[in-house]
């Protein structure tokens, strides 16, 4: 492979990151941006992560690779690196990231390299891990305890952070998605729908979540950036709905999940919704 | 498709176009005035509260002191608790609809006073994943239970907790 060629795969595999997810995340304690908000990469390629401090002070941001498993409810726990299956630990092998510390001032942003180097010998599938974005907390900053004259006194300083997901995908895994148990429910002035996402194979799927009239075009209820990751074969959904939009739908309902991510190829799968 | 992957494949189309011309700037006669901008959107996790037990005058036997949600106290048996308790609060603004999980990544910590006396806490949210309201914005509440000592030295103690919000 020449030169050119070689320098020309490289330039799209870095402008593809950033156009799969364009989105940004962030958040305070130093307020923090990232960008983008999910990363899928091929064996031995590249990308970046940009950090931007959108505070106005000084900010020393920590990076770390870790480990979420996702549960059938949907939610996203830690995970213990000691105490996880090898096949769930291998990701942190695969990925590599620097710098792991970064010092912005305000306004200040710097590119966090991503790395992904895979063995000749590793199975094909998905591996995943997060990487974990967090302000260091300045000592100084932290609330400081009142004097304990009649007692004890507290104080707690809370330190937040963003996740992203990395997700390495060897030697084209297939998935699909599709949707089951739809059921509709009004109570307390909150309507609400609940619905179970399926995902087959052995790729997460990833998507947006519709109700809408079985004819219409217009959503009644959307949630965006749902995924579901390979540990679970389903997942539970909430999608909480604006009453006055459910009351002047008419006829039949459906919900659908259209896949944004980019190996889905904008599958969509529908389901039909009972009315209560 | 969605408009937005058809504009970001639009844009990974030009940036591949414009790797292309660098390279070999000879041919780059015909360029056009394209121009592209891409709107991205942004979350925000700001603290609306600290988790704030109050003032507590220990007593001879252990005994918790618990936070609700809803910034409601639950003193123990033995202990006396005044002054204004809070929940910790956040406030979450983002894109739209979207939906992030929330965690807290250290749910037991242990408040120390800088010497050797120390308490423990355990924290607890019961939002775990939240979509976005229509307007991009969103809130999530941490709860807490100190286990007080018996005797517990009189001091002011601290300690950190960690919260954080995952994209899917």
């Amino acid at each position: 492979m020449g030169y050119y060629m070689k320098r020309i795969m490289m330039v799209m595999a870095m402008a593809a990151i950033p156009a799969l997810a364009p989105t940004i995340a962030r958040a305070a304690a130093g307020d923090l941006l990232v960008a983008p908000t999910r990363l899928i990469m091929a064996p031995n390629s590249g990308g970046e992560v940009v950090v931007n401090n959108t505070g106005d002070r000084a900010t020393t941001y920590r990076i770390s690779l870790v480990l979420r498993k996702m549960t059938a409810q949907g939610t996203i726990e830690s995970v213990d690196e000691a105490t996880a299956s090898q096949r769930d630990a291998a990701a942190l092998d695969l990925i590599t990231y620097a710098p792991r510390k970064i010092t912005l001032a305000p306004q200040q942003s710097q590119t966090v390299r991503i790395g992904v180097r895979v063995p000749p010998t590793m199975p094909g599938g998905e591996y995943r891990a997060h990487l974990l974005f967090r302000a260091v907390p300045d000592v100084a900053d932290a609330a400081a305890p009142q004097p304990a004259t009649d007692g004890m006194s507290i104080s707690l300083t809370p330190i937040y952070g963003v996740t992203i997901p990395v997700i390495v995908r060897v030697g084209e895994p297939k998935g699909s998605a599709s949707l089951s148990n739809a059921r509709l429910s009004v109570q307390e002035g909150q309507a609400q729908l609940d619905v179970d996402l399926m995902r087959a194979g052995d790729r997460s799927v990833y998507g947006t979540l519709d109700l809408m009239q079985a004819d219409g075009k217009t959503p009644i209820a959307t949630i965006k950036g749902v995924a579901a990751y390979p540990e679970v074969a389903q997942r539970h959904i909430m999608l909480p709905i604006d009453r006055t939009a459910l009351a002047r739908a008419t006829g039949p309902l459906k919900v659908r999940f259209v896949e944004t991510d980019p190996a889905s190829g904008g599958a969509v799968s529908e389901a039909p919704v009972a009315r209560p | 498709m969605t408009k937005k992957s058809v504009q970001a494949l639009g844009l990974t189309a030009m940036l591949f176009a414009g790797a292309a011309l660098s390279i070999e700037p000879a041919h780059a006669a015909s360029a056009t005035g394209d121009a592209t901008v891409k709107i991205l959107s942004a979350i925000t996790v700001t603290k609306s509260s600290d988790l704030d037990f109050g003032k507590i005058v220990p007593s001879a036997a252990a005994a918790t002191v618990a936070i609700a949600e809803d910034n409601s106290r639950v003193c123990g048996s033995g202990l006396s608790c005044f002054g204004t308790t809070t929940a910790g609060a956040f406030a979450v603004t983002g894109t739209a609809n979207e939906t992030v999980s929330v965690a807290i990544d250290n749910p037991s910590i242990t408040l120390t006073d800088g010497g050797s006396n120390s308490m423990a806490v355990a924290l607890a949210t019961t939002t775990s994943a939240m979509t976005l309201s229509g307007t991009g914005a969103g809130s999530f509440k941490v709860a807490g239970t100190l286990n007080v000592g018996a005797n517990q030295v009189a001091g002011s103690y601290s300690g950190q907790y960690s919260v954080s919000v995952s994209y899917q």
